[in-house]
């Protein structure tokens, strides 16, 4: 038993740094009893991890299981700062996914394996543990936590902000399980998340006793009952997520922001240079607005244009068909308005003849994603045109031809000056561009079930309110399809699209399962050209699901019964098929057909594409006399 | 008792007020404008080439292809032209795969000719080729010539200007290479030599895999805008960058990998490298030189044969260049923050750990533990071939051509700057990690290196302070005075910080006055023309001694105060402290905590205030 004293001797240090803080405590600045109680949570993460490998050298199962709450639990704590300060550091050493990963700063193809938390968990799930490969990975964690060196000093403005990124990342991912691929102890986790906070948060009670007193006493309140509200008893499959969310977590993101604000603390912004920008909005007051992530990160418009006939010309070119070589198809075929910009059909039409290989994904919301197309092969909404104009299934147009054809337009020269000024140049970039702020207009979240999140209307039905707690618990729908935008966008920083392997077959014959061959993100870059990503397609947003039938990359699926159904049955892999890599569970999900409909009636409260679905009433006219009766939309 | 604490706490904290009165007459302070201007030349995507007839297609044009990278100059030597300001060809590599049906499939190149107008201002001035080919722009025909080419990386500008384009993405398949017909359509064998010029004496003839017909050095003829050949006898590896020696016949071979080779071709006769001996470096051999032989299979082989031979492996060689003042040799090791497998696959075929790499093993293992490393250097070898040491930062390494011997001249970094058990952590100013491109610049009696990076991660502290909240990647170049002894990160002085998410690279002198650079993948968010490759500009290079020199002058104080580096765009004040910038109308705009350096490149010009923890003010002037 040797090895325990030095464990005990860790755990008195800690007992008597505490003392010694809280003696200083009405001298002391927040920040400074912050950075001492950071540096001893976060040693006290180490020493968790100390003594979980003691324990794993011991023979008692029961007592590594307890050990290894209790080491989740110190990860919990610090957690919502280290993730703050440092989220790369987190997601590749940490508590990044489970899943091998390509080395992206490798000169050639090179995988990693994955280690870290993630790993340690689904090791802890098995029946049999192995005790080696566990131990392996805690003393990678402890050396890689003894290595690394605080990059940046605490300052208010960081505990603030990331408290409110921390209720981000409690609602999209610490209710989903999302980092317990085995485990089931998500919703005690998030008790300690807001416990750890609420401690930092005291530290500010001095300061925020003259102007501030109800601002801060409010933020107690609200961070008391969010805590409560998870009960002892909480059970993973009934907690109420959307009341939870709805009356305590969404007002204390709110709230949080206002007593950092009273306390005249800097913003982000004024702390980092004005070209650098964020994705997340950190005056953003609500998760459920689409003021939540900046549009502006993704697609960034330039300020030397004039931003609203930029969208008119974009929304011009979008609907014209000049821009096919044969002019009969314009982008407003395969992705049309009334069908949230998809065209109803599994495979979109080859302007040849027969189709294209993929089914046309919507284009509301699309602005939130890192990358584009289905296999992730495009960087940015603008890059996607490239590709459209270049394919022989699709405009099959030299953009040289295309130049030459808008500059014989006088209404189009009158456009593009409009848009651009003096200078206006009707060159690829600059049709790309409008066409690509056209896209990035296509936003909408003010959904009902946006609108019943943030309190504007008092209900949503009973059904739709389960179906939401079965897609962000049970069902794990939300592990995916992350909160608010519901996309593969990984919350809570929103940099990184994500794509996942799930065996989607050719047809819904499920006694006869048959895959799709298509190889996915395996063939979209060069550089990720791995067997990793065979069959890996884009997370896409759920968001006006009712309006995009049919679904799945190849459109396989005619209906939402069928999606619920197959993923119900553990995907590809989960129906029997072979699929190496698959990065969803193939274990069945054991939903009831009553809980399938629920999540779909939650699926439909999702719906919002008002303002967004006018066509052009007519389309600019050209010396060309022959091309003035092209029909706005082009044919399809 | 807070203000106690404010006073007596090292880094107390206060907020700034939101506005401040503006009335008080304090001490101004001058940002004048950087003396170096922008000129952006070459705009992929947007510019057009003239292009050779290919995939059915006549001569013509289309739009150049994107991802610049490795920027070559060939100066122009007819006096003429000369007297007339024409400077020389610009070839610009595209470091990408993709098909295009007039450009050719893979990768590509790109020539246009320069002339300076007047003072800083550069222009393109039309050119011709002996096949017909009349623009700004003229595509490097490689399809026609010597088999296609991709993702063309680095390269060499030889003695009078010749020029080497190199395939850096390596690759060991068809199918890898076609990626469903995406990349390169055409993947039947390839026969050496069917197409004049593009022959290889002593392997002509001979049929080799299309895939192997990639990651070799190419010599392109800018002044015709075609390839003359694939340099068969330097080797096949993950080719980034390479030196010639004034000798003409010496070449020295960067392979972008982990591990990574260090090749040497000596000519045999000047100026002709189609004969000539190939050696790989091993510390430690006869002269630490192991020789290759001319073999085309061993050729194709090469990294697999050299480590199984026992070469020295590296984590990543990049860019190099010679310092004519002294003939020695600076190439950047980028490092690998994962070389664990890497390596061991090396070491199994026999590769050996190289000296600097133990060293850099040993000072890590004392900045962990507080010890120095108990063991031997063999023990410590040992631990470097087994992954744990995680090159996070690289370095800048000098080979001695006379011996052969390969030393680390400026270690990136620091690793270790903090300490965990107070939680304190005062960020450097200067951070150096995974540099790139390098170059000399001759300014003056003065000669720099400029080194660029390109960050492999954001973490370990890779990123600037100022940037540290961002999400995107923000890689520095900076230039650093040769004539320091055993210089480190600190004696550094950042140039640029490149668009978000971009990389600065090929950064080349055509002169005193004008340095050439590409930006070469940014992000697509960024603004026109930052959001494509591009090449540009950078002048007034003749123009920074003044500013450098009075940046190292005037620095000794213990009242607050800023002195401004024009070329930096940055205000470095007395002491590291907390300063918020306050608009002349006493709005606060930024805060900054714990800081030395105040950037001013995104504040409009105007007056500022920029007021201290203490309370203290200066008045800045941005011009």
């Amino acid at each position: 038993m040797k090895y325990y004293i030095g464990v005990i001797l860790c755990v008195c240090c800690i007992a008597i740094h505490m003392a010694f803080t809280n003696d200083k405590s009405t001298e002391q600045l927040p920040i400074t009893l912050a950075e001492q109680q950071y540096t001893l949570d976060y040693n006290s993460f180490i020493n968790q991890l100390q003594t979980f490998e003691y324990v794993l050298n011991d023979t008692v199962i029961s007592s590594m299981h307890q050990q290894y709450v209790i080491l989740r639990n110190a990860y919990k704590k610090i957690e919502w700062l280290l993730d703050y300060i440092d989220p790369i550091f987190v997601k590749e050493y940490v508590n990044g996914a489970p899943l091998p990963k390509i080395d992206k700063s490798a000169p050639s193809l090179s995988i990693i394996n994955p280690k870290g938390l993630q790993v340690i968990d689904e090791l802890m799930g098995e029946e049999q543990l192995a005790i080696d490969e566990i131990k392996q990975q805690v003393v990678l964690l402890k050396t890689v936590f003894h290595q690394y060196k605080r990059t940046e000093k605490l300052y208010d403005r960081i505990i603030f902000d990331a408290m409110r990124v921390a209720c981000v990342r409690l609602v999209s991912m610490g209710i989903t399980g999302f980092d317990l691929p085995a485990g089931n102890t998500a919703l005690p986790e998030c008790k300690t998340t807001l416990s750890s906070m609420a401690l930092y948060l005291k530290f500010y009670e001095n300061n925020a006793s003259k102007a501030a007193k109800n601002d801060y006493k409010n933020t107690v309140s609200l961070l008391n009952k969010s805590l409560q509200f998870i009960k002892p008893d909480v059970d993973f499959e009934t907690f109420n997520r959307a009341i939870w969310i709805r009356n305590y977590i969404n007002p204390l993101f709110a709230q949080l922001l206002v007593l950092k604000n009273k306390l005249g603390i800097e913003t982000i912004y004024e702390s980092t240079p004005t070209h650098i920008r964020f994705a997340f909005n950190y005056e953003a007051t609500s998760i459920f607005s689409a003021q939540l992530l900046s549009a502006d990160y993704y697609f960034n418009i330039p300020t030397d244009v004039n931003k609203t006939a930029l969208i008119n010309l974009g929304m011009t070119l979008f609907y014209d068909p000049i821009l096919s070589i044969n002019l009969n198809r314009s982008c407003a075929g395969c992705h049309q308005p009334e069908k949230g910009f998809t065209d109803g059909l599994p495979k979109s039409l080859a302007s040849d003849s027969g189709t294209v290989s993929r089914n046309s994904p919507t284009l509301l919301n699309a602005v939130y994603a890192e990358r584009f197309f289905h296999d992730l092969r495009a960087e940015g909404l603008d890059d996607q045109l490239e590709h459209v104009f270049a394919s022989n299934q699709e405009f099959n147009i030299d953009i040289l031809e295309l130049m030459k054809r808008l500059h014989s337009s006088a209404d189009y020269v009158n456009l593009f000056k409009a848009a651009y000024g003096k200078n206006a140049l009707i060159n690829k970039q600059q049709i790309t561009l409008a066409i690509a702020s056209y896209v990035y207009s296509l936003t909408g979240i003010n959904s009902s079930f946006d609108k019943y999140m943030r309190c504007e209307t008092s209900s949503m039905s009973n059904d739709a309110i389960d179906g939401f707690n079965l897609f962000m618990g049970k069902a794990s729908c939300g592990t995916c399809h992350f909160a608010p935008i519901f996309n593969g966008t990984v919350p809570p920083h929103f940099v990184e699209s994500e794509s996942e392997v799930l065996g989607v077959t050719s047809n819904t014959d499920w006694n006869n399962p048959v895959l799709d061959n298509d190889p996915g993100r395996m063939s979209g870059r060069l550089k990720e050209g791995a067997e990793i990503y065979r069959h890996s397609f884009k997370t896409p947003t759920v968001r006006n699901i009712t309006l995009t039938a049919p679904y799945m990359h190849n459109g396989a699926f005619a209906t939402l019964q069928h999606v619920l159904t197959f993923y119900n049955r553990g995907g590809g892999a989960g129906l029997g098929l072979l699929v190496p890599n698959q990065t969803l569970s193939s274990d069945a999900l054991n939903l009831t057909e009553l809980e399938m409909n629920k999540i779909i009636a939650f699926m439909e409260q999702l719906t919002d594409s008002s303002g967004l679905t006018g066509r052009p009433v007519s389309l600019p006219l050209f010396e060309n006399k022959d091309w003035n009766n092209r029909p706005v939309g082009g044919n399809y | 008792m807070a203000l106690m604490a404010l006073t007596t706490a090292g880094f107390a904290q206060i907020p700034f007020p939101v506005k401040i009165d503006t009335s008080w007459s304090v001490k101004t302070v001058w940002m004048p404008k950087s003396p170096l201007t922008y000129q952006t030349l070459f705009v992929g995507g947007t510019d057009t080439v003239q292009t050779t007839a290919t995939y059915g297609n006549n001569a013509g044009n289309t739009l150049a292809k994107q991802w610049h990278d490795f920027i070559g100059f060939t100066p122009e030597t007819d006096p003429v032209k000369i007297a007339a300001g024409e400077l020389g060809w610009v070839t610009v590599n595209h470091e990408m795969t993709i098909k295009n049906d007039r450009i050719g499939d893979g990768g590509g190149m790109t020539v246009f000719k320069l002339k300076r107008k007047t003072g800083n201002e550069l222009e393109i001035v039309p050119m011709t080729t002996n096949d017909g080919r009349n623009g700004k722009f003229i595509n490097i025909d490689f399809v026609n010539t010597v088999g296609e080419t991709g993702m063309n990386c680095g390269g060499i500008v030889g003695v009078d200007g010749r020029i080497w384009t190199a395939e850096e993405w390596m690759q060991n398949s068809n199918s890898a290479l076609s990626n469903n017909g995406n990349n390169f359509r055409d993947t039947a064998d390839f026969i050496i030599g069917t197409t004049a010029p593009a022959g290889f004496p002593g392997f002509n003839g001979r049929t080799i895999k299309r895939f192997q017909n990639l990651n070799w050095f190419v010599e392109v003829d800018p002044k015709q805008g075609k390839a003359i050949r694939k340099q068969y006898n330097w080797g096949r590896a993950g080719w980034e960058g390479g030196v010639i020696m004034s000798d003409n016949k010496t070449v020295y071979l960067f392979d972008d990998n982990t591990p990574g080779l260090l090749g040497k071709f000596v000519a045999t006769t000047a100026g002709d490298f189609t004969a000539g001996q190939l050696y790989v470096h091993k510390a430690g051999a006869p002269n630490n030189w192991i020789t290759i032989e001319n073999n085309l299979d061993t050729l194709i082989a090469l990294r697999t044969v050299a480590l199984r031979r026992g070469a020295t492996m590296y984590t990543r060689l990049e860019w190099g260049a010679i310092n004519n003042n002294t003939g020695k040799i600076y190439v950047t090791e980028t490092g690998n923050d994962n070389p664990g497998t890497a390596f061991r696959n090396g070491a199994a075929a026999a590769g050996t750990i190289p000296p600097h790499l133990v060293e850099a093993y040993k000072k890590r293992y004392q900045e962990i533990n507080n010890t120095t490393f108990p063991f031997s250097d063999a023990v410590a070898a040992d631990s470097v071939r087994n992954g744990a040491f995680r090159d996070f930062y690289g370095r800048v390494l000098e080979i001695d051509p006379t011996t052969g011997i390969v030393r680390t001249f400026l270690e990136g970094g620091p690793f270790s700057f903090s300490s965990t058990s107070t939680g304190v952590a005062s960020y450097p100013n200067i951070h150096f990690s995974n540099p790139d491109g390098l170059n000399f610049a001759y300014i003056g009696n003065k000669t720099y290196m400029f080194v660029q990076e390109d960050l492999n991660g954001r973490t370990w502290n890779r990123m600037p302070a100022e940037y540290q909240n961002g999400t995107q990647t923000i890689c520095e170049g900076f230039l650093l005075d040769m004539s320091i002894a055993n210089p480190t990160f600190n004696d550094l002085i950042r140039i640029t910080a490149c668009a978000p998410g971009a990389e600065i690279t090929g950064g080349i002198f055509l002169d005193s006055k004008t340095m050439l650079a590409n930006s070469q993948h940014p992000d697509g968010a960024n603004t026109f023309p930052y959001n494509n490759s591009l090449t540009y500009a950078i002048s007034g290079w003749d123009g920074i001694k003044t500013a450098l020199d009075e940046y190292a002058l005037n620095k000794n104080t213990n009242a607050f105060s800023a002195y401004p580096n024009p070329v930096s765009n940055e205000l470095t004040l007395n002491k590291v402290t907390d300063v918020a910038v306050y608009d002349m109308k006493g709005n606060r705009v930024k805060v900054l905590r714990d800081v030395e350096k105040v950037n001013c490149s995104d504040l409009t010009p105007g007056m500022y205030f920029l007021m201290n923890t203490e309370g203290q003010k200066i008045k800045i002037i941005v011009e």
